[in-house]
Formats: structure tokens, sequence, C-alpha cells
């Protein structure tokens, strides 16, 4: 039996593509493909986790989805850090046009609901409050979709190198 | 040493322990994705109630809104109200519900291997040549080949999540 590489660097750098890639305004759009750099940051973890393991060992899906799930929770925090960064820099113009954006495709929601968003809109998007929603919101999404791209990445990655005989591993965090 | 105890402790597990553990693990993700449609579908129903309710399908339309476009043209709609997610995303999560349904009717839980890679491929090419040929090459609405390639979508990758769900918390191991 062998030891697993850690799966913490992995997660990390998996974590930082996740959370770059979707606080970036205009490129974080790409989520609402299909969660397209959440997935993404959970493969790139998977593909390093993959590259540390000795060559012939099976690539158990199992390290796909924790190497995921970690990234997801690297990146949640990364993007609600970056995501209040960019406000505080280019002020949350983007985050406001993005909510009348949705005033304005459900233009028949309720009147209720359309108060919502109308405070949302109103609020000052650096308090702790908005950050805290923020946050609860990207764990849960990033999380599970994060785990999802590690197993997709384990599913393409496999095996590492050709072995005569695979080795089995035990799994570690 | 950890290793060795770890081994010694997975090894003791009886079959009956890693049927009743795959059994949590089934009904958890099951109950998770069919959570997950209801909210997305419960957000025109909420909009017709109470302020209280009104205010819910806000904040579930919000939450959604960081995975979802969520245009309103490109939605299924109910009662004359768009779901929380567009027609792609209702269809993927739908189909991946479907998936995980039928799962232990179309795989032996004792499998601990992934599908082949190529059934995954097999999976995404409809939803590619879906934005490949209908919306990128002439622009045209098509929400029939959306959802349809969005199902099988969902329902392809729901066969590589459970059992990488099951491999995770070692279910595997010793079965």
């Amino acid at each position: 039996m062998e030891k697993s590489p850690s799966k913490l660097v992995p997660a990390l750098i998996g974590g930082c593509v996740m959370g770059v890639l979707s606080s970036i305004p205009y490129i974080n759009m790409g989520n609402c493909l299909c969660c397209m750099w959440i997935l993404l940051g959970g493969g790139v973890g998977a593909f390093f986790y993959w590259r540390q393991l000795p060559p012939g060992t099976e690539f158990s899906a199992g390290d796909g989805a924790v190497v995921g799930l970690l990234s997801g929770i690297f990146g949640a925090l990364l993007s609600t850090f970056l995501v209040s960064f960019f406000m505080a820099i280019i002020g949350s113009g983007s985050v406001q046009d993005f909510l009348t954006g949705i005033l304005e495709s459900q233009s028949d929601l309720s009147p209720e609901a359309e108060d919502l968003l109308d405070e949302l809109s109103e609020q000052e998007f650096l308090s702790p409050i908005f950050i805290l929603i923020y946050l609860f919101f990207a764990l849960i999404i990033d999380a599970i979709f994060g785990t999802l791209g590690g197993i997709l990445g384990a599913a393409i990655f496999r095996k590492r190198g050709t072995p005569e005989e695979p080795t089995q591993i035990q799994g570690n965090a | 040493m950890q290793v060795m105890t770890k081994i010694t402790k997975t090894r003791a597990l009886t079959p009956r322990v890693i049927r009743r553990r795959k059994i949590t693990v089934y009904a958890a993700i099951l109950s998770l994705t069919l959570f997950w449609c209801v909210l997305f579908v419960s957000v025109p129903f909420l909009a017709e109630g109470n302020p209280l309710a009104r205010k819910l399908a806000a904040v579930i339309s919000l939450f959604f809104s960081s995975v979802c476009h969520q245009a309103a043209e490109r939605s299924f709609h109910l009662m004359g109200h768009p779901l929380a997610v567009c027609i792609r995303c209702s269809s993927i999560y739908v189909g991946f519900l479907l998936g995980v349904v039928l799962y232990p009717f179309i795989r032996d839980w004792n499998d601990r291997s992934l599908p082949p890679r190529k059934i995954l491929w097999i999976g995404l090419l409809p939803t590619a040549l879906e934005i490949g040929i209908f919306r990128l090459l002439f622009n045209i609405p098509a929400p029939f080949f959306r959802a349809l390639s969005g199902l099988i979508l969902g329902a392809v990758v729901s066969l590589y999540a459970i059992p990488g769900l099951f491999s995770a918390i070692q279910i595997h191991q010793s079965a």
C-alpha cells in the first residue's frame, strides 16, 4: 500500500482557477454555461492531483471528488475575496447592472420580488451581510459543482502511465 | 500506522453495514437532487403566493443567477412566470435526477469503476452540436433540442457522480 499524494496543493490550484475566473467581471459570465469555470476548477485540481500520482496508479473517482470538493471550498473563499476587491476598485456598478438585468428578464415577477431586488440593488455591496450571503451561495454552488468537476476529471484522466499491474492506494486528504 | 489503522477499520465493515451506507448515500443524493429541482421549479408557484413566498421566489432566483443567465425568452414558463433557470439548465438538472432514479436499475452498485470515458463524450456531443449548429452557426431558437441534449447530458453525468461519491466516502474500499 502506498500513501496517496497530498490533495491540498492540487485543490489550491483548482480553487485559484475557479475563484479567479468566477470573479472577474464579464469573464465570470462563463459560469452561465453549465457552471463552466467551477467545473473547470474542479477538473484542474483533479489534473494536478493526477500528475502527482506514481506511474501505474489508478486515479479513483473518490479522490477526484475530494480534490474537487476542496477546490470548490477554496474557490468560494477566493471568489468572495476577489469579488469584494473588484467591487472596492471598480464599484458595484456591474453587480447593480446584473441585478437590473434580472429585474428586466424576470419582468413578470411579483412587486414584492421586485422590491427585494431593488433593495439589494441599493445596498452597499461591501457590507458584511452582502459578503456573507455571497460566500454562503458560493460555498454551496462551488462545493457541488467543484466535486462534480473533480469526478469528471478523474473519469477523463484515469490511470497515470501504463502500468503492468495497478497499485492500490489508500486515500488521505 | 495511521494508514494501517484506517485499513483495519475499513476491512472491519460488514456487507450489511456497507449496504446500509450505500443506501444512505444514495438516498442523500436523490433527496438533494430532488430538492434542487423543486427549488428552481417552485419559483413560478411562489411568485403567485403571499408576499413572503414572493420574496422567497426572488431569493431563489438570486441564488440561481450565479449559475444561469436566466433569460426569460430562453426559459420554460409556468403560470406565466419563468423558472429560475433556463431550458438547458432545467433539462440538465432533470436529466441528472432521472439518471439518479434509474441508476440502481442500470448499474451494479458494487461496480466501483466509472463508466468508460467515451460515454461522457457521447453525452456531451448533443449539447455541443446544439450549441454549435443552432446557436453559433444559424442562431435559431431550438428549445426542443436544447431540452433533449440537456436531459442526455444530465443523465450521463449522474452515471459518473454516483460511483464517484460512493468512492469518496470509501464505501467501495471493502466491497
